[in-house]
């Protein structure tokens, strides 16, 4: 589903953060022994749990330059929301609205992470999906609820949307929040899953793939993310739907794949929704292509990493609690078992090639030994660039000055492998790790600060 | 009055009767298996993180997830840190039903599961035996507009038992824990259109309240409620078959009235069973759509509990009075070591129903499971109660292995005695074996069904068809069970065939008067003893006498 990609309007440098180097608010506080005063810390990047998530996290943002005036123009977009005012004047909200409005608030009215220094990983995510999205889901917070727009519509507006999608978030706007979730669980699925790969899924600003130009030569790459795009806009659908915020899950009838008769459950909705959603621009550009048959081929292979991972859970509730009454349903897998799932599916991926068979193409392995792919198998046409040098052009950003493992041979974020042919060099950096720290389930988390050195392997420009 | 319906009836005529039977039992299936729905639905539920910004709560504010009015939603818990949210404003939302739809008085009941989506994290790992506690509101509104009215309010434990599958790592950040389902809410009437359910999981170093419980990312809850379809299917069926059981019991009891005799412990236990049977099957589950009877899961536990007690005390009795042995039996007292277990089983299993759905009539969010000791007791109870079935059911097979021997004992004696009689005991003996096979078949049929039920994923496509497994096993093995009460109270009536007319026993034993001469006094001291009791246990207390 590259086409989730290509509507985003505007995509940014990830990397606004400082070039290179490992600083922490605390180095900029001096140091100057433990703190005290209770550090609100983002739980979730796991930067508490000291440098080394910190840095793989950083070593993600290879990219330098004029990142801090895009990001200003990034969070004054984020500003779009009818309830702060600045780009629509309207002012005409109703729920739906405020709820997306309150989204788009808590990001403008945070300085973006850069600016306290803080979360490299997370935050740069956060202040790139708004770029990717908000301006969509604002501009479709406008729309009246669940009514179909007809004529001027706002989802005319996204660039590029091909018009089945815009005839989609004409009909249910409220599903382009959905949308822009998925297009947020994608980015943090991907960049977990290669964080020590030398593809690390990393977002590039130019044209209007966030992936770079990598996505659209039927690459391995291309496949997984496609596959996970797919993978995720069915969850972000489903999980919209068992929260409430969409009206008509699992009733709709416009969605192929729901039964006429009657309503089938919130996850069929959002498996449908993805295959009329993300499937739409390949169907539109013909079947006999390779490119279409690859991409439809992994997105439904996406779809099966879901469907195939199901859980089944039961509850006896019958006489005294026994098992004579029992009802059982299945539980979505979570994205992370998906993105595993994919990534399984990546380094097993299957290189084909159009082959007409009879009447109609289809795509065959290249190599004739190899056995026919499955339906959850990856596709892919082209094989690879070595993602060694910087290439602009095509979004590549090269391993220069990427951390490495440097103890580990072999493996595939040893050094060896991440530095391609330059070679790595070890510096040893004092950090700040925070210890003893006090967490609650949500929101805060309050630690000391202890000071270590640690070696440190960066690959050789 | 010559003994039982069964033993002078004809084999045509039982047959006849037995394929009558059968075809309502395929009915019953088909009711179950092709026209009722799945009989519950589970429906998944996210909660909605709601924020608290009021400071001073005055009176009880409910956060809506969704639709007007709702309440300032978070997506994650990072936006809660941006926003320097604490733990404590945090509050779950989950609005029952999904958005456009309402419950209904024919849910019957509704139990809501509840599951946390807790993140591994290396330094935030879950404590062992940690401990959850949850602030919980439930209100309910009956239309959309009205404000909320509270239902419930509670502080509830529930103990996280959590496992992470893979290796505690860096690497594996981000992965669930595998977390046991937790019984959150049961509520045994759905008076009301819509519900909705404020969780809180408020913090407290000092105290140690929700610390050590990891890094929950989300709540989700899983709501069961019966299908409408079903309970239309299910009302339709019991108010059917009340009258049915109802009417052959009365029929029943002036036959054994009309004798002169008072009725033996069989026949008493035969009218026990059929009261209970109809005390299952009177639908007062009908008012429940008219009112809010909360009570009616624990009516229908306990109406169940009765129905199987009398229904394991009639095996035990009926065996016992086919026993072909010496003992005069014929007295409820006499089957004491047997029917002891049933009625501590069932008396245990009634308290620990109590304690659980006893409770939840006055508290929906009460779990005997959720409390160390209360798992100990219910344990305890439930030991007990499997202790009780397991003592029970040896005393049953001994008792058929016992009424097996003496049968097959009666078999060697057989080819001595002359035709008619021979004819008469093969019958006997037949029939008798008859509603012991027809016993176990229906035991077994109800294992079976039992367990396709578990093992099967709920419904089978049969061509264009889908066939509810589990609803047909409901309908199938609910009329199965009548429809035996309902043979039993018919075959085991008296037989209005009086010797004069009918003649068949009589004449058999008279005819056998050269055989056995001890045997032949005993015999017709019996029969010119009219309306003695049926002919089976006269048979065996005399052969008990051989």
């Amino acid at each position: 589903m590259a086409l989730l990609w290509e509507t985003a309007e505007d995509v940014t440098w990830r990397n606004r953060g400082h070039k290179g180097g490992i600083r922490h608010e605390e180095d900029k506080k001096g140091g100057k022994g433990a703190y005290k005063k209770p550090v609100y810390a983002d739980i979730d990047s796991g930067k508490y749990a000291g440098i080394i998530p910190r840095l793989r996290a950083r070593n993600i943002n290879q990219h330098h330059g004029k990142q801090t005036g895009r990001s200003l123009q990034l969070w004054r977009r984020a500003a779009c929301c009818p309830k702060t005012n600045l780009t629509h004047g309207d002012g005409q909200t109703d729920g739906q609205s405020d709820a997306n409005c309150l989204h788009c608030q808590s990001h403008s009215t945070t300085p973006p992470p850069v600016a306290m220094g803080n979360p490299p990983h997370h935050g740069n995510q956060l202040a790139s999906l708004p770029s990717l999205s908000l301006s969509h889901s604002c501009s479709l917070a406008r729309l009246p609820r669940s009514r179909p727009v007809s004529g001027a519509a706002p989802c005319a507006r996204l660039r590029g949307l091909t018009p089945g999608q815009v005839g989609v978030c004409r009909a249910r706007g409220e599903v382009m929040e959905s949308v822009r979730k998925a297009a947020e669980m994608v980015i943090e699925e991907c960049q977990h899953q290669f964080r020590n790969r030398r593809w690390n899924c990393s977002t590039t600003p130019r044209g209007i793939n966030v992936f770079g130009r990598v996505m659209n030569q039927g690459t391995r790459e291309a496949a997984f993310v496609h596959a996970l795009s797919s993978a995720a806009m069915a969850v972000a659908v489903t999980r919209a739907c068992t929260r409430g915020e969409l009206e008509r899950c699992g009733c709709d009838r416009k969605v192929r794949g729901v039964s006429p008769e009657g309503c089938s459950d919130n996850l069929s909705y959002g498996v449908a929704f993805s295959q009329t959603f993300v499937d739409e621009p390949e169907r539109a550009k013909g079947l006999s292509a390779g490119r279409p048959l690859m991409n439809l081929h992994n997105n439904e292979a996406g779809r099966k990493a879901i469907l195939h991972n199901m859980q089944v859970e039961c509850k006896c509730h019958g006489v005294s609690g026994s098992c004579e009454l029992r009802t059982c349903w299945k539980v979505m897998p979570p994205f992370r078992r998906v993105g595993v799932v994919l990534k399984e599916r990546f380094d097993g991926a299957t290189e084909v090639r159009l082959t007409r068979v009879g009447s109609r193409t289809a795509l065959l392995p290249r190599d004739s030994q190899v056995k026919p792919p499955a339906a959850r198998d990856l596709l892919y046409l082209a094989p690879s660039p070595d993602f060694c040098h910087l290439d602009p052009d095509n979004g590549i950003p090269g391993t220069a000055g990427r951390r490495c493992n440097g103890t580990s041979r072999l493996a595939p974020d040893g050094c060896e492998l991440v530095c391609c042919g330059p070679g790595y060099r070890a510096g040893r950096a004092e950090v700040v790790q925070r210890c003893s720290c006090k967490f609650s389930w949500c929101c805060s988390v309050r630690c000391q600060q202890c000071k270590n050195t640690v070696t440190i392997h960066t690959c050789r420009v | 009055m010559a003994g039982a319906i069964i033993e002078n009836m004809s084999t045509k005529k039982l047959v006849i009767v037995g394929v009558i039977l059968l075809l309502f039992q395929a009915f019953a299936f088909m009711v179950g298996g092709l026209i009722a729905p799945s009989p519950t639905t589970a429906v998944h539920y996210l909660a909605t993180k709601c924020v608290d910004i009021t400071k001073h709560r005055v009176g009880t504010k409910w956060f809506m997830p969704w639709g007007p009015n709702q309440c300032d939603k978070i997506q994650s818990f990072d936006e809660a840190m941006a926003k320097k949210v604490e733990a404590n404003n945090i509050v779950f939302a989950v609005h029952i039903p999904l958005p456009n739809k309402e419950m209904s008085p024919w849910f019957q009941f509704m139990l809501v599961i509840l599951q946390f989506d807790i993140a591994f994290k290396m330094y935030n790992q879950i404590d062992e035996g940690a401990m959850a506690m949850i602030d919980v509101g439930l209100a309910y509104r009956d239309d959309t507009v009205s404000e909320w009215t509270e239902m419930a309010h509670s502080f509830e434990q529930r103990k996280l038992n959590c496992n992470f599958t893979t290796s505690k790592t860096f690497e594996n950040e981000g992965r669930y824990y595998e977390c046991d389902l937790l019984p959150f809410m049961e509520v045994g009437s759905v008076a009301h259109k819509y519900y909705l359910l404020n969780i809180r999981l408020p913090v407290n170093e000092r105290k140690k309240i929700n610390v050590g419980i990891g890094e929950i990312k989300d709540i989700r809850l899983v709501s069961i409620h019966q299908n409408g379809g079903f309970t239309k299917v299910w009302f339709a069926m019991k108010t059917f078959l009340t009258p049915s059981i109802l009417i052959i019991m009365i029929w029943y009891w002036r036959r054994i009235t009309l004798m002169s005799r008072p009725p033996v412990l069989l026949e008493k236990v035969i009218l026990a069973l059929g009261i209970s049977m109809t005390f299952i099957n009177i639908p007062v589950e009908w008012f429940s759509i008219g009112f809010n009877w909360t009570w009616m899961l624990l009516f229908g536990d306990i109406r169940q509990g009765i129905f199987y007690s009398m229904l394991l005390s009639f095996w035990i009795i009926f065996c016992g009075e086919h026993l072909m042995d010496q003992t005069e039996r014929n007295r409820f007292s006499v089957y004491w070591k047997q029917v002891g277990p049933i009625v501590f089983g069932s008396f245990c299993l009634f308290i620990f129903d109590m304690c659980e759905r006893g409770v939840q009539l006055t508290n929906p969010f009460y779990s005997i499971w959720a409390s160390d000791v209360g798992t100990e007791l219910a344990m305890a109870f439930i030991i007990v109660a499997g202790i009780c079935a397991c003592l029970y059911f040896l005393f049953l097979c001994f008792m058929v292995f016992q009424v097996f021997r003496n049968i097959s004992g009666k078999r060697t004696s057989l080819p001595a005695m002359s035709k008619a009689r021979r004819l008469h005991y093969e019958g006997l003996i037949f029939r008798f074996k008859f509603l012991m096979l027809v016993t176990l078949t229906c035991a077994a049929m109800t294992v079976i069904f039992f367990i396709i039920s578990q093992v099967n994923e709920g419904h089978w496509h049969w061509g264009e068809h889908t066939v509810q497994v589990n609803s047909a096993f409901f309908t199938g093995i609910y009329g199965m069970w009548n429809l035996y009460v309902f043979a039993i109270m018919f075959l085991y009536a008296p037989s209005h065939k009086r010797y004069g007319d009918g003649q068949s026993s009589g004449q058999c034993i008279t005819g056998d008067a050269g055989g056995n001469s001890g045997e032949d006094i005993q015999l017709t001291t019996t029969i010119t003893h009219v309306d003695g009791p049926s002919e089976i246990y006269k048979m065996t207390g005399k052969e008990a006498q051989e």
